[in-house]
């Protein structure tokens, strides 16, 4: 339950500092630091158990589905990074509370302190590896937060996000190797996973996993070559430095080799991967940090350099290394915080972090000179200095590796180059900043801060110094304790002492320290030199992929999104090409078996004019009047081919539709220009060309397909049975619409109606503005010749009309077909003589019509309630009618009349809603008007 | 004979029963809202306010929801008239889903549109009617009754985007959404038709059974090209709708043009109904094996896999490069597209995965109320009939307005994922399950998917920190007012608070996602199997709990 507690205080604690920033600086400190201080106190108490050994578990069940456990763990290891990472936490908040402006309220910056705090304690502290990969994710978020803090400042902004790419991309690959690292071992209880490393290693998944993982850890570790954004994070305040980047966050990646070393180390990848970046890292950047002229730019790359000395240790794989590995990790805590906050304290009291400029501070700062000059001793690895016991242990390692047996000297040879410059840059940060002459005036006057901010710097060396004395003593059980974790099981036998004799790595200390302080003395040559190589980071590398990859998505945005819908059109048509034409490919193409029907010369004619008629319609699109004849031919061949075809019923509404529809289109004209749109390109058109070809072939091919198939259909069910005695007539077409899909066809009609009006209201104020190009129209707006054919024929058209009407039942035709035929006859007035002529003569509105329609309808289908049928069933009621014959069926008859007359209705709202926009279109004119009202005046 | 008796067993000749009108209830509450909402703005006294209008709009919504929580155990074993409708657990999940979306964008509206001159009664009917047609199209158990429902979940939308129609932007969304879906829907219904030529049905169900007995009859491999071409065809349908890659075209210009409260809406409940269909069909009606495929047989699963890697690139690259949050947005809708594509590609290439499917439940929860309230606080702030858009318009707002940042802010990190949100959960539960399949199968295409939505994820979380880092980090450019109502900001700290909720303490939404998946009525029996054997584990599992 404690170890529950210790977790949540600073995640509670988030939210008293900003609370509490009214009330001063100080009560936004103290918010901060109680629960700090409250969470080391409970950490301390589970101090003794843990030094015995003891491995403290806490777990519930959180997201069982998923796998999740909020599983907390304190063994050695966790023990000793909560401890760091609070210890640190509670001095960084101190000295941050003197380092920070004045004027800064200091709320958001404790409140970013503290959720950082709380995510690596989460780190350490899991039992659950994905728990873990949660809280890696959100330490990458704060630290951003933290970098970005000096909001104003663009630099600092670009470090943060950069350091945000960088290693939440890592902490992202951790993510999905610990996913599949959770699925070999079975588990992601940690307990599990590092017992069984044997099957992990031997898994075949295990080296995709590891470089995973490794990913993670390198990034956030800032390892070679994910390295640069730890440097372009020192725009962040020193305080988030000396926690974040020297103690705590990139530390988080060594933790996680040290957790998993039990489970994935002692394989030769492991050692190649981690032990190969480690060493190049250690010696890369010490190279680099000694060029570093900034004082936060030299300590980063010496962060990044001791990183990588630890990576190496722990790639090294065996026990003895491990546990070296772990004590280094202690060590440059303490002594790499302390050198950070002394940069801090430097730049807060002279303005400037730029070791050119600075010197001879000894004399204005004699306090901080002292632990600057500890600091950096522990760092170079001088003796009686903590850094100097791990750096012996560490050379000591270097020299005793099986897998690199045909090479034994490469390591330590690197190991030593990397010490020297270690050396050498540690002598430049003491000298040239307290010793060496000031070459100008630093910005303001230097003397030594207040004791606030010397106090946590001065406890961080202390522990340097006395760990570097007596490292047994006093560092000891808790190495022993982290260590034990670390290795997993038995400690090999490991000495502490400042004195092993003369030995190798001793000799080896010495070359690095002598080396140093040449080096040292040699430096201006060196910049010579080194200003001469071509500058190629990874961080440019970095940038150039960024770069690359906003080209990219640009010039991809330009290429897809340039909003034209022909554009969309086309990708969408080919895509759905592509994917019509996908299972060609995998399937083939398979014919059916049925046998072809025969086919004569008129047939092949008729098909062959449809062909000519349809290419006409294309290429005279531009001419619309053209275009629509050439449609209207199609529309006609069409009924030509469903009479050859046997299908008498088709052919006449399709022939009634044709007409309607070409009279919709030639309405429709009115409202458009004359001129078409200009013509597309050359290079469009054949592009649409083909498109329009491959999908029309595609199209043909599966119908090809289709309709070779045998196939049995249900119209040889309505054959036998539409006709005497089940539906009583001898038009199964007929019969299928009004009696056994009856419903279906009120249905139909009703949504006719309603089609009809939906125009009606959109049209009936539809005032039509002027078009541009429509203004020559024909002088004659009522020819005579038409005027007077049409009124004749009208009565002649309506009689033919009721006549289809009427026979419907047993001969081609019906309500649909009849009702068409009517309408036709109908607007044909409307058209010859204007609408206001036609209107007055014809007394009744065709809305009611159409409604009328389709209650009759309903109403003759609801008459089967009478005698408890269900609806629509087509009582028998017969009759005699002179010339027309018997009928049957009157129901369906009636039923039938509201479908011609919801078709009138219908189809006569629409067409003379479209024809009164025409009329109102018109300007007013005396004359014109009482031409319109009376046509046969002259 | 034979016939007649596959058509009893699936309940195809089963006249309807009182019970059944059951299946009806939530679209039945949603369109006698819709109706009596027209008699509402009948009455609507003109000149004032038409809040309340949106108020009852959401309460009906929420009404519909309630009913679907009331529904929860009555779910139906057989589709109701003649196997057009289910009723499970499955289509009540994502009802209730596309519901709470509605209501919320709904609440986010009335401020909006007054700002736009734009206050009309239509905008509440026409995401009633949307919601309707949604309804009816996760109850599909027929392809008619799913392209009917889709058609009545369309149209509407179409008009929604182009509801600012003095705004030239959105009259052309509105046209090109309109074009573009007609088309979609088009090859959709020729992909039915297909399918009907093939199987002779449009049941779901009945489609299997007689693709099976083909299959078993001894068709060649040939004569299911057809077959694939429909399927492939629907796919295609659905995939726009969902707004996948390739066929994402439209939805940049839409969001962009659309006014902000309905893009919510568009934005979510759509692709929720478009996902719960896809499965819904697929595991359904084609999980014949010659269909499936699979790495790479190109059956649907393949092509699914392109939508995945497709959309993740795509959808993630172009939007880093945007200015318009909007638009910004549009993108990142494609690659969850993607993302969702992986879980449906990992779930259901082999039955006995199907339970994964759980994964995008969660996930389109969890990008649902991330989105709806990343939208609303877009459509909260405005400037004399202006609408911020653009990520300088957003300057300093997360200082100034500490609520709607921190709103913004939750919802941001939850779709770029970033814990502890909802959005973090999902992607993990999506990737894990990528993962999971591909350990199991060996197939190293599942990590692949995996992989790259993993990249996605980064590219993902730079340009949504963007949005953050204006917010807090950069200066105003120019002045904006928040259009405020207390309702709004009531339904935006829902969508906050829910995005935490779903973060935090995920076990119980997943449970209901869970049963969800496992309740969906007419999977074959392979995929019932797996199904019981999750039950069973479920059961020892709360045994377990118990003692």
């Amino acid at each position: 339950m404690s170890v529950l507690l210790i977790l949540m205080l600073p995640f509670v604690g988030i939210l008293l500092p900003p609370l509490l920033q009214r009330q001063g600086r100080l009560a936004a400190t103290l918010g901060a630091g109680i629960p700090t201080l409250l969470a080391f106190g409970l950490l301390m108490s589970l101090g003794p158990s843990v030094l015995a050994g003891e491995v403290l578990l806490a777990s519930r069940e959180w997201v069982p589905a998923m796998g999740l456990t909020a599983g907390l763990r304190v063994d050695g290891l966790g023990f000793l990074f909560a401890t760091m990472t609070l210890g640190i936490g509670l001095l960084v908040i101190t000295y941050a509370h003197f380092y920070m402006k004045k004027d800064d309220p200091l709320g958001r910056f404790y409140a970013y302190l503290l959720l950082f705090m709380g995510a690596m304690l989460g780190i350490v502290l899991s039992e659950n590896v994905l728990l873990m990969a949660l809280f890696w994710e959100i330490t990458s978020l704060s630290s951003f937060l933290l970098i970005g803090y000096s909001s104003h400042d663009s630099e600092a902004r670009r470090g943060a996000r950069m350091a945000l790419a960088i290693t939440g991309l890592g902490g992202f690959c951790l993510f999905a190797g610990l996913v599949v690292l959770g699925q070999i071992a079975g588990s992601y209880e940690l307990s599990v996973i590092l017992a069984s490393g044997d099957l992990i290693t031997s898994h075949d998944w295990y080296v995709p996993m590891l470089v995973l993982v490794l990913l993670g850890a390198f990034t956030k570790s800032a390892q070679f070559p994910f390295h640069f954004w730890l440097p372009n994070a020192m725009k962040a305040p020193t305080p988030v430095s000396a926690y974040l980047h020297s103690a705590t966050m990139v530390k988080a990646g060594v933790f996680l080799l040290a957790r998993l070393h039990p489970a994935l180390a002692g394989t030769s990848p492991w050692f190649f991967l981690v032990g190969g970046v480690g060493i190049a890292t250690m010696f890369f950047a010490a190279y680099v940090a000694f060029y570093r002229h900034d004082l936060k730019g030299l300590l980063a790359y010496s962060t990044i350099s001791h990183l990588g000395l630890i990576t190496a240790l722990f790639g090294f794989g065996t026990a003895g290394a491990a546990v070296v590995g772990v004590f280094h990790i202690m060590n440059h805590a303490a002594f790499k915080a302390s050198l950070f906050m002394t940069a801090g304290i430097i730049d807060h009291q002279t303005g400037t972090r730029d070791i050119r400029i600075l010197g001879g501070l000894r004399k204005a700062m004699p306090f901080t000179m002292v632990l600057a000059l500890l600091g950096s001793a522990a760092m170079a690895g001088i003796p009686l200095f903590n850094g100097f016991i791990s750096k012996e242990l560490f050379l000591k390692e270097t020299l005793d590796l099986p897998l690199m047996a045909g090479a034994p000297w490469v390591f330590p040879v690197v190991a030593t180059a990397g010490a020297l410059f270690s050396m050498a840059y540690s002598v430049r940060l003491v000298h040239g900043v307290f010793f060496k002459d000031p070459t100008e005036k630093t910005p303001k006057e230097a003397r030594d801060p207040s004791m606030g901010m010397l106090v946590p710097v001065g406890i961080l060396v202390a522990i340097c110094v006395i760990v570097g004395i007596a490292a047994e003593q006093t560092a000891g059980p808790l190495l022993a304790a982290a260590a034990g974790s670390t290795v997993g099981g038995e400690l090999p036998y490991y000495s502490l002492s400042l004195w092993h004799g003369f030995t190798l790595e001793l000799l080896m200390s010495a070359i690095a320290i002598g080396g140093g302080v040449v080096l040292y003395l040699q430096r201006a040559r060196l910049y010579e030199i080194a200003d001469r190589w071509p500058q190629l980071t990874g961080q440019m590398a970095f940038e150039k992929v960024q770069g690359l990859i906003l080209s990219f998505a640009e010039g991809l945005t330009a290429r897809l999104e340039n909003g034209s819908l022909q554009r969309y059109i086309v990708l969408l048509l080919g895509m759905a090409l592509v994917a019509g034409a996908l299972p060609f490919l995998e399937h083939g193409f398979v014919t059916g078996t049925a046998e072809l029907t025969p086919t004569n010369p008129v047939a092949i004619a008729v098909w062959a004019l449809l062909v000519v008629a349809t290419l006409a319609t294309v290429f005279t699109h531009r001419s619309r009047i053209t275009a629509i004849i050439c449609l209207s031919v199609v529309g006609l061949l069409i009924s030509i081919i469903f009479v050859y075809l046997s299908a008498p019923d088709l052919a006449l509404t399709q022939l009634s539709v044709e007409v309607v529809t070409i009279l919709l289109l030639l309405l429709a004209l009115f409202v458009l220009p004359k001129v078409a749109p200009p013509e597309s390109s050359t290079l469009r058109k054949i592009r649409d060309a083909t498109l329009a070809a491959i999908g029309g072939a595609g199209m043909g091919l599966i119908s090809w397909a289709v309709m070779t198939r045998p196939q049995d259909s249900i119209s040889d069910y309505y054959l036998e049975n539409a006709t005497y005695p089940v539906g009583g007539g001898t038009n199964v077409v007929n019969v299928i619409l009004v009696d056994f899909r009856g419903f279906d066809t009120l249905g139909e009609v009703a949504v006719l109606v309603l089609a009809a009006f939906g125009v009606y209201t959109m049209l009936r104020y539809a005032r039509h503005t002027h078009v541009e190009g429509v203004d020559d129209m024909a002088s004659d707006r009522y020819p005579v010749v038409l005027v007077s054919v049409s009124r004749p024929l009208l009565a002649l058209i309506l009689l033919m009309a009721l006549y289809i009407f009427l026979r419907g039942h047993y001969l081609p035709g019906g309500g649909f077909i009849g009702g068409l035929v009517a309408s036709v006859a109908l607007i044909l007035q409307y058209l010859a003589s204007g609408i206001d002529w036609a209107k007055e003569r014809m007394g009744v509105s065709f809305r009611y019509v159409a409604v009328a329609g389709v209650l009759l309808a309903t109403l003759s289908g609801g008459a089967a309630f009478l005698v408890e049928q269900p609806f629509l069933t087509m009582t028998l009621l017969g009759l005699k009618i002179p010339l027309v014959g018997e009928i049957d069926y009157v129901m369906t008859l009636l039923f039938d009349l509201g479908i011609f007359l919801a078709v009138v209705g219908g189809t006569m709202t629409i067409l003379s809603q479209l024809s009164h926009m025409q009329e109102d279109r018109e300007p007013f004119d005396e004359e014109a008007r009482a031409k319109e009202t009376d046509p046969w005046k002259p | 004979m034979q016939l007649l008796s596959t058509l009893t067993t699936l309940g195809l000749l089963t006249p309807p029963e009182g019970a059944e009108l059951v299946a009806l209830v939530p679209g039945a509450i949603v369109t006698l809202v819709a109706v009596v909402f027209i008699l509402l703005d009948v009455f609507h006294n003109k000149g004032t306010s038409r809040e309340y209008q949106a108020y009852f709009a959401a309460i009906g919504l929420v009404l519909t929801a309630a009913s679907c929580w009331y529904l929860w155990d009555m779910g139906l074993e057989r589709p109701v008239f003649f196997g057009m409708l289910y009723l499970d657990r499955y289509s009540l999940f994502f009802s209730g889903l596309a519901c709470a979306s509605a209501a919320l964008m709904i609440l986010a509206s009335p401020a909006f549109l007054r700002s736009h001159q734009m206050d009309r009664g239509e905008y509440y009917l026409l995401i009633l009617i949307s919601v309707a047609g949604m309804i009816f199209m996760v109850q599909a158990a027929d392809l008619l009754t799913m392209f009917i429902a889709f058609e009545v979940m369309s149209i509407p939308l179409y008009v929604l985007a182009s509801f600012l129609r003095k705004d030239s932007r959105s009259a052309e969304a509105g046209m090109k959404y309109f074009i573009l879906g007609a088309f979609s829907a088009a090859l959709m219904l020729y992909g039915i038709a297909l399918i009907y030529g093939a199987t002779g049905t449009t049941n779901l169900e009945y489609i299997r059974e007689n693709l099976f007995f083909l299959s078993a009859a001894g068709a060649s491999h040939g004569a299911f090209g057809m077959v694939m071409i429909g399927v492939l065809l629907i796919l295609s349908g659905l995939a726009f709708k969902v707004a996948a890659f390739p066929f994402h075209i439209w939805a940049p210009d839409v969001y962009t043009g659309s006014p902000t409260p309905s893009v919510g809406f568009m934005a979510t409940a759509v692709k929720v109904v478009g996902f719960a269909t896809m499965i819904r069909v697929f595991s359904v009606a084609f999980p014949l094996e010659v269909l499936r495929g699979g790495f790479f047989g190109w059956g649907w699963i393949d092509v699914a896999f392109v939508f995945a890697i497709g959309s993740m690139l795509l959808g993630n690259l172009v939007a880093v490069t945007q200015d318009n949050v909007k638009r910004m947005l549009a993108y990142y809708g494609i690659a969850h597209a993607g993302y969702l594509s992986i879980g449906f590609v990992a779930a259901n290439s082999h039955p006995s995965f199907f339970l994964h499917n759980d994964a995008i439940l969660y996930s389109l929860t969890a990008y649902t109320v991330a989105l709806v309230g990343a939208f609303g606080v877009l459509s909260y702030f405005g400037r004399r009939g202006e609408a911020v858009e653009t990520y300088a318009d957003l300057g300093q707002l997360g200082i100034k307005y500490p609520k709607m940042g921190m709103i913004m802010t939750i919802c941001v990190l939850s779709l770029a994922g970033v814990p502890p949100t909802g959005g973090f959960l999902a992607k993990f539960y999506i990737f894990r399950t990528g993962v999971d399949v591909g350990v199991q199968t060996g197939e190293m295409a599942f990590i692949y998917m995996v992989i790259v939505g993993v990249i996605g994820s980064v590219i993902g979380a730079y340009y949504y920190l963007k949005v953050i880092v204006y917010m807090y980090m950069k200066p105003a450019l120019r002045e904006v007012r928040p259009l405020a109502t207390k309702g709004k900001l009531w339904a935006l700290g829902a969508c906050a608070a829910a995005t935490l909720y779903l973060g935090v303490f995920p076990a119980k939404p997943i449970d209901v996602c869970r049963s969800a998946i496992m309740s969906m009525s007419g999977v074959p029996a392979e995929v019932q199997a797996t199904i019981d054997r999750g039950q069973m584990e479920l059961d020892r599992r709360l045994q377990v709990d118990e003692d």
